[in-house]
């Protein structure tokens, strides 16, 4: 008697832990889940939030380029253009002025007509920084010989370029951005980077263009985030997304600079 | 028995091989080798007692189970993150052995006894642990992912073979005896599987980066 109430004590006890512990282990499962579902959740809205802030960040640095380029416009306008017609408009009225020499005509003749010319080159000069015309008639090829071309004539920097694609004229926009990604890159690697030699290589890859560019310069640590966030490289990362390609940049301190990027 | 035999080789396999990276590794991986080391110790102490000083080797479970719950205790807090994993970790690592050890000073008898409560005790709280390192590793790198999951598998379904036994005990089929310690075994395999992956994953790691 006392055998058998022993045996269904150890029984009991027996089962009890083994449902003990399909309980807890179910209980370990649902919870599991439960707070799995959550995080991942929370994870997927964190990263739309960084989409979204790094849209924002897009969106504004594209707004402080058009604020500043506007500034430049301006001050352009100003120091070459509105002061030499200030001085034709002085020179204008000084012939007013009676009884002048003839020499005096002639000296005064001749500065309208110096500061005429230069206020023509000058705005001929504005325009052609804000579009080349080269670009607008012959495509990116010749508007591109042309960058390099002015660069090269600087005896301080040796741009190579090599083409192999014939870009179509149709694209105009596409390559605008592709020219204005370019300018700002050799802009870069010349003031930061002090680089003296630059390649920019165009090849085709399958149905993609791609374009290869490399510098000797400094280069930069790539961990920092600080050297690919400011507002040349948020520009460039902008454009390379309108014209709906991909980039990647290689560098390293005192070892260069390689951007590649697609489009279509 | 031959099946036995195989585990403890591959065991000591597994033990040797986690040692050649000890020094080079991090405190996970040293109290890691040194609680496959101790169970592989334990285990094969416990199998031969009788056979070498005619020891019932019932009470081994206790230092089995006490060990293991210790060192793999030690073993999460270095890999669990938030202070609510750890706090939990940290009280139950000091509540648990002091009850689990009171029991027997009260009544030393129980120390010749096996433990369904301790079983049970000293597993769930493993199994907590390893699910919150499954839980923290959703998002972030995850260290010793396969380890992780090979523990975990293996408490889950030797829990239920200790229990399945006591189960067996009191109904005496002893039929059933060979079927639980064969599903024990194997299950040892599957779980030293995953620590060799563990071992391979960290091992080649290290070497690409020397």
């Amino acid at each position: 008697m006392n055998s058998i109430s022993l045996e269904n004590t150890e029984l009991i006890k027996a089962v009890f832990f083994i449902l003990l512990a399909f309980i807890s282990m179910f209980l370990i499962l649902v919870l599991f889940f439960y707070f799995s579902r959550k995080k991942i959740v929370q994870i997927e809205v964190d990263k739309k939030k960084l989409e979204i802030e790094h849209q924002k960040q897009l969106l504004k640095s594209v707004i402080v380029t058009q604020e500043e380029e506007r500034q430049r416009i301006a001050q352009d306008l100003h120091d070459d253009i509105s002061s030499k017609l200030n001085v034709v408009s002085i020179n204008s009225h000084l012939l007013k002025t009676p009884n002048l020499t003839k020499d005096e005509v002639e000296e005064i003749t001749n500065n309208i007509i110096n500061f005429t010319q230069n206020a023509l080159e000058s705005s001929r000069r504005i325009a052609h920084n804000l579009l080349p015309p080269v670009l607008e008639k012959f495509g990116l090829n010749a508007g591109i010989e042309e960058l390099v071309e002015e660069y090269n004539s600087t005896k301080k920097v040796k741009v190579v370029f090599e083409n192999t694609i014939n870009f179509d004229s149709s694209n105009i926009e596409k390559h605008l951005h592709v020219f204005r990604i370019l300018q700002e890159l050799l802009n870069n690697s010349i003031k930061h980077g002090n680089a003296t030699d630059i390649s920019i290589q165009f090849i085709k890859l399958d149905d993609q263009k791609v374009c290869i560019y490399s510098d000797n310069g400094l280069g930069f640590d790539l961990n920092n985030t600080d050297n690919q966030k400011g507002l040349g490289m948020r520009n460039i990362e902008s454009r390379i997304s309108f014209i709906g390609g991909k980039y990647s940049i290689d560098s390293k301190p005192n070892g260069g600079v390689k951007i590649v990027f697609n489009f279509k | 028995m031959k099946l036995s035999y195989y585990l403890y080789i591959t065991s000591a396999i597994l033990c040797l091989l986690y040692f050649i990276g000890f020094f080079r590794n991090g405190k996970a991986y040293k109290i890691f080798t040194i609680y496959i080391t101790g169970v592989l110790i334990i285990d094969f102490i416990s199998s031969r007692l009788y056979s070498w000083f005619k020891i019932y080797n019932i009470f081994t479970s206790h230092f089995y189970e006490l060990f293991q719950f210790v060192m793999l205790s030690y073993f999460y807090a270095t890999l669990l993150k938030t202070k609510q994993q750890l706090y939990i970790l940290y009280s139950l690592l000091i509540i648990l052995p002091i009850f689990l050890l009171s029991r027997y000073l009260f009544n030393p008898q129980m120390f010749f006894q096996y433990s369904l409560l301790e079983t049970y005790l000293t597993t769930l709280p493993i199994i907590i642990y390893g699910v919150m390192h499954l839980y923290n590793n959703l998002n972030e790198k995850k260290e010793f992912q396969y380890a992780n999951i090979g523990i975990l598998l293996y408490l889950f379904c030797s829990t239920f073979i200790f229990l399945l036994f006591e189960l067996k005990n009191v109904f005496k089929f002893n039929e059933f005896d060979n079927a639980l310690i064969n599903t024990n075994i194997i299950l040892q395999f599957i779980k030293f599987g995953f620590f060799f992956i563990q071992w391979k994953v960290i091992y080649f790691k290290k070497y690409e980066l020397n």
